[in-house]
């Protein structure tokens, strides 16, 4: 597993380097056409064209860094907000720590994907995604926090530091933050890998980042699959390997904070 | 005649490590025969290769077990095992199946097929043969208690007429009452001719059932045993009065008095879930009772840790159970035993270092210790550092709950050792929580038996555990005498 | 005071639980939507439209009400089977009426598949762990695990439809007429919802099966000379059931959401593609009843699952063990 979670490492930057440097690298505008429609793969667009006859290649490089921002920022808000409720549930009293993670249990009986739809419809824009993806994995992140906190604020140098009178930075910041750091960045891992997914899947519905997600070329590729496989063909692996990559890294950092209370 | 067991120059390693090396030894039928060594010197290992099993990682480095003259690794023979070789594990509640009732797990290890009808007479048959009730069958594995849990086990062990039965500490995991109950019934298994193989860390329990005893691994050391103190004349440093805490609506401590002289150490004995550990949260202000009241050198102590005041919190150590946690995994010893110092002795930083040496000395541990991870020392070694750490508050009284039941025999003695010189040295008052009679009777001044939650006998160590007898009997007579008052 | 069965306890107090849950979803449906920063009308009808307009459009929809009162009567009208009007002026009930069949028939088959595949690839690779079998198995579903359905879907219709041209690309079914009478249009979206359901399972389940047999009991039976076969049958295969009924029963239901994505991938005529096309035209009040029926659904699943564990747990089905 360990070759494979290296692997995952480095495919994971790689994917990242292409993407961030992506759209300086297009050689084309995305909605500038640059030939005839459903054009195959040639000198001039090395992935061929869309329906519109846009040059496929640009279009893909300009898409990734939003797709990749936006699941980003939206992973980050939610493990944030998520974590944040639950150390406060875990520390604090039994009744207020139910108290907290309630609402947040309700959340988690929709599927992520219909919270997506909910919000989006309500608030069709990025801000919305962010927020909807956001909402979605507040709950989990929220529940792994607790209960790596929980674990720890029960062991005996915790209680020792209580008994002989810390104040809340050191507890929090010397006692159990170095403890549950592990098990959080394995989370935003992935919530990371299910912010893709979502924010892939509202591309997917013309609802995405920007104009070139790459789950909108996937979409707008599928009529034409026939005439240019290659246009629906780019845009299904980019997804796939961010997926898999942010995934295999996920699973590697979760394996490296494991075994650290053992 | 050839010998039932042969073990002959046995080899096993594990992670490069030689667990087991150049053990031999014989057991002719019927005779039974107790291992015996300190932990991780291979007893369990070495018990299981009898079946012919190696637990993952474990590889067979040269030698042979024959058992009936046939070699059993590196498969072992058709009908050995629940044939000719049973087997009784260490933690009965885990050995059974949690899915399959009593009558089940019991007809499947007959590996023969029983027509219907008499499928209930030859499960009563196996019950009745480590003395069970016939009611039993139709019941799941957690429906049971613990002794009746073994005696299943037993049960399914002899359930095929074995000749020779491998017992992997079958009473560690049991109460007293369970234990005994057990004991008694592998003596009967014993006296009808089957061989034992029996691996235990507790010569003194098995003694009246073996023939034999073979030690594998470093011996151990004698346990310590020190010499009484008269403490009647010093002053009372601690009162507990009428202590009832409990978790929820169950109460697990009742109207417990308690009261501690200084420089006199307290054995606080009970089997486990008695409400020990309980007892030490309490008094050192982490679990917060019910009712009862708190005094210390006469003045009244607030029950919350948090609302007593520096001196107060210094004055009342605890040294926990568990050394794996008793130290925080990514902050140095120096963090460890500095921190006290800083909040409840104000020391100034010039004089950390000299402590921290002092310290350290105490507990017998080297200097360069204190610029270690946890991670890097021993469980004894951790124990010894959190003790330092407790000291380091310059306390009148620390509370040691089970400290050394993580440990073995002989870092066990040390720590008890250094305890009591300790305490001679600087007037210490110890409270020690064990559930192991012998460790009470060694060491403590005062002894209080507590049973379901309360006080159940309390007095001088001297008389309620006189020399001589068996400790463990004795406690058991004393919570005997206790229940029929 | 008569005991209850505990199986009775635990379904009473879970319907109970789940009562609460389900009203607590339809105040975020509803006022929680409201809450979020920026306004519906504004952002459909984009920033050149005048306040008349605006104003307009909005008592038009009944959204000059205050939140509190709109949710009361919408809650009101859904007690009573009314799940409202979409933007369009037609009952939601009805848009669903011809949908529903066809997105539980997708759903229901794929799970059907599942079920027996999950449990055999899981039991399959915790046999061998650490083998070859094991490692391919475990990486497959790690790799197929985080990637969408709709590009799973994409990538089927690359390979099936338009490289072998065995399967129709396009879910097309006459209107009127079910999606069972055309078998051929229903292979792509189930092997596409399949193949991402069951890398979960497989996952959970063979982990489930693998620390099944290090437990203690399970080398108990072998040193008490059962073979593996008994030993997988009478002890391994009890203990994952509960896990696995549960897996199967939380996939079938996550499945509802992947198949809103895989529907439109094929044009599948289910609520999935109802659901997409409401987002694309901001309808509102058919998005919130399809989240609060999806929802409700799932937390039913759930609830199942919950019994069918206790159920197959003698521990919990017993209430308890022996004092």
């Amino acid at each position: 597993m360990s070759r494979l979670g290296k692997a995952g490492w480095a495919l994971f930057f790689l994917l990242l380097l292409v993407i961030l440097i992506g759209p300086a690298i297009a050689p084309n505008t995305a909605t500038h056409p640059v030939g005839p429609p459903y054009a195959p793969p040639s000198g001039r667009a090395l992935l061929g064209t869309d329906h519109l006859g846009r040059d496929m290649l640009s279009r893909l490089l300009l898409g990734g860094r939003p797709l990749l921002l936006t699941s980003l920022a939206a992973a980050a808000a939610g493990t944030l907000a998520g974590s944040l409720t639950g150390l406060v549930a875990a520390l604090s009293r039994r009744r207020l720590g139910a108290w907290l993670m309630r609402p947040l249990d309700a959340i988690t009986a929709v599927p992520p994907i219909l919270l997506l739809l909910l919000c989006l419809t309500a608030l069709p824009n990025r801000t919305g995604l962010v927020i909807a993806v956001a909402i979605t994995s507040a709950p989990l992140s929220a529940r792994v926090a607790r209960s790596a906190a929980a674990q720890v604020a029960g062991r005996a140098h915790v209680e020792n530091a209580i008994a002989r009178g810390e104040n809340w930075s050191w507890l929090l910041g010397r006692e159990i933050l170095p403890l549950v750091a592990g098990p959080l960045l394995a989370d935003f891992g992935i919530r990371f890998v299910a912010a893709v997914y979502l924010v892939a899947a509202a591309g997917f519905l013309g609802l995405g980042a920007s104009d070139t997600d790459w789950g909108r070329l996937i979409v707008e590729a599928l009529p034409g699959a026939a005439l240019q496989p290659v246009a629906l063909l780019a845009p299904v692996i980019g997804v796939a390997f961010l997926a898999v990559a942010a995934n295999l890294a996920s699973d590697r950092a979760a394996q490296n904070s494991r075994g650290l209370l053992a | 005649m050839t010998a039932l067991l042969e073990v002959q120059n046995l080899r096993l390693t594990a992670a490069g490590r030689a667990i087991v090396d150049g053990v031999s030894f014989q057991v002719e039928p019927g005779e039974s025969v107790a291992i015996t060594g300190p932990s991780g010197a291979g007893k369990t290992t070495l018990a299981l290769t009898v079946l012919g099993h190696l637990r993952d990682g474990v590889t067979h480095d040269g030698g042979q077990v024959l058992v009936d003259g046939r070699p059993t690794l590196p498969q072992p023979p058709p009908e050995l095992r629940g044939g000719l070789v049973g087997y009784v594990g260490q933690d009965p509640g885990n050995s059974l199946n949690p899915y399959a009732r009593v009558a089940t797990t019991l007809l499947r290890v007959t590996a023969r097929s029983v027509p219907r009808p008499q499928r209930s007479a030859l499960v009563s048959e196996l019950l009745a043969r480590v003395g069970l009730p016939t009611e039993l069958a139709q019941r799941y594995p957690h429906q049971l208690s613990g002794g009746q849990q073994q005696r299943v086990v037993i049960a399914a062990a002899l359930a095929r007429n074995p000749r020779l039965l491998v017992l992997d500490e079958p009473t560690t995991a049991l109460d007293l009452v369970a234990k005994a109950e057990v004991v008694a019934e592998l003596r009967r298994v014993s006296d009808a001719g089957i061989s034992l193989l029996w691996v235990t860390h507790d010569l003194a329990s098995v003694e009246t059932v073996v023939d034999r005893v073979v030690t594998i691994g470093e011996p151990t050391t004698a346990s310590y045993s020190h010499a009484p103190v008269a403490t009647a004349a010093r002053e009372v440093v601690l009162t507990a009065t009428g202590v009832t805490a409990g978790y929820g609506h169950t109460s697990v401590l009742r109207a417990v008095d308690l009261e501690l002289r200084s420089g006199e150490l307290l054995a606080v004995l009970g089997a486990s879930g008695v409400g020990k550990s309980t007892l030490a949260r309490v008094l050192t202000g982490l679990h917060r009772p019910a009712s009862g009241t708190l005094a210390h050198r006469g003045e009244r102590l607030p029950w919350d840790v948090r609302r007593r005041s520096r001196a107060e919190r210094a004055a009342i150590q605890l040294v926990g159970q568990n050394p794996a946690e008793a130290l925080h995994p990514r902050q140095t010893v120096r963090t460890a035993l500095t921190r006290p110092l800083v909040r409840l002795r104000n020391l100034p930083t010039a004089e950390h270092d000299g402590e921290i040496k002092l310290l350290l000395d105490a507990v017998q541990l080297p200097i360069e210790v204190a610029d270690r991870l946890p991670g890097e020392l021993s469980g004894g070694m951790r124990q010894r550092v959190a003790l330092a750490r407790a000291l380091a508050a310059r306390p009148e009284v620390i509370v040691c709950d089970e400290i050394t039941s993580a440990l073995d025999s002989s870092t066990q003695s040390a720590i008890l050792r250094m305890l009591d010189e300790l305490r001679a040295e600087l007037g210490l008052a110890v409270v020690l929580i064990t559930h192991d009679a012998d460790v009470a009777a060694s060491v403590s001044d005062r002894l209080l038996v507590l049973a379901s939650g309360r006080v159940a006998r309390t007095g001088a160590t001297a008389d309620l555990l006189p020399p001589g007898e068996s400790p463990e009997e004795r406690v058991r007579h004393l919570l005997i005498d206790h229940t029929d008052l | 005071m008569r005991p209850v069965h505990p199986l009775l306890r635990h379904a009473l107090s879970g319907l109970a639980g789940n009562v609460v849950l389900l009203a607590g979803l339809s105040f975020l449906v509803f006022v929680g939507v409201d809450l979020l920063p920026g306004d519906p009308i504004t952002s459909r009808l984009g920033p050149t439209a005048t306040p008349e307009r605006i104003a307009a459009v909005r008592a038009e929809l009944g959204l000059d009400q205050p939140v509190l009162t709109r949710y009361g009567d919408w809650l009101a009208g859904i007690v009573h089977g009314d799940l409202g009007r979409s933007a369009a002026g037609q009952p939601v009930t009805e848009l669903l009426s011809g949908r529903v069949g066809n997105s539980i028939l997708l759903a229901c088959l794929a799970t059907a598949c599942l079920i027996p595949l999950s449990f055999g690839f899981g039991l399959a690779a915790a046999r061998r762990r650490g083998r070859p079998a094991d490692r391919a198995i475990s990486t497959g579903s790690l790799l197929l695990l985080s990637v969408p359905e709709f590009v799973v879907a994409g990538f089927l219709v690359l390979i099936l439809a338009i490289g072998l041209r065995l399967l129709p690309a396009v879910s097309l079914v006459p209107a009127g007429s079910s999606p069972v009478r055309h078998s051929e249009v229903l292979v792509l979206p189930v092997l596409s919802l399949l193949l991402v359901g069951l890398a979960y399972a497989t996952r959970v389940i063979r982990a489930a099966a693998a620390g099944t047999l290090r437990a203690p009991y399970v080398e108990f039976l072998r040193l008490s000379g059962q073979s593996e076969r008994t030993i997988l049958r009478t002890a391994v295969v009890p203990a994952v059931l509960p896990v696995a009924v549960q897996i199967w029963l939380l996939t079938g239901v996550s499945m509802i959401g992947g198949a809103v994505l895989v529907e439109k991938v094929f044009g599948y005529p289910g609520i999935g593609e109802l659901l997409v096309t409401s987002v694309q035209t901001g309808d509102l009040a058919v998005v919130q009843a399809l989240v609060l029926v999806l929802g409700g659904a799932t937390l039913a699943v759930l609830l199942i699952a919950d019994l069918a564990m206790v159920l197959l747990t003698p521990r919990l089905r017993t209430g308890g063990g022996a004092e």
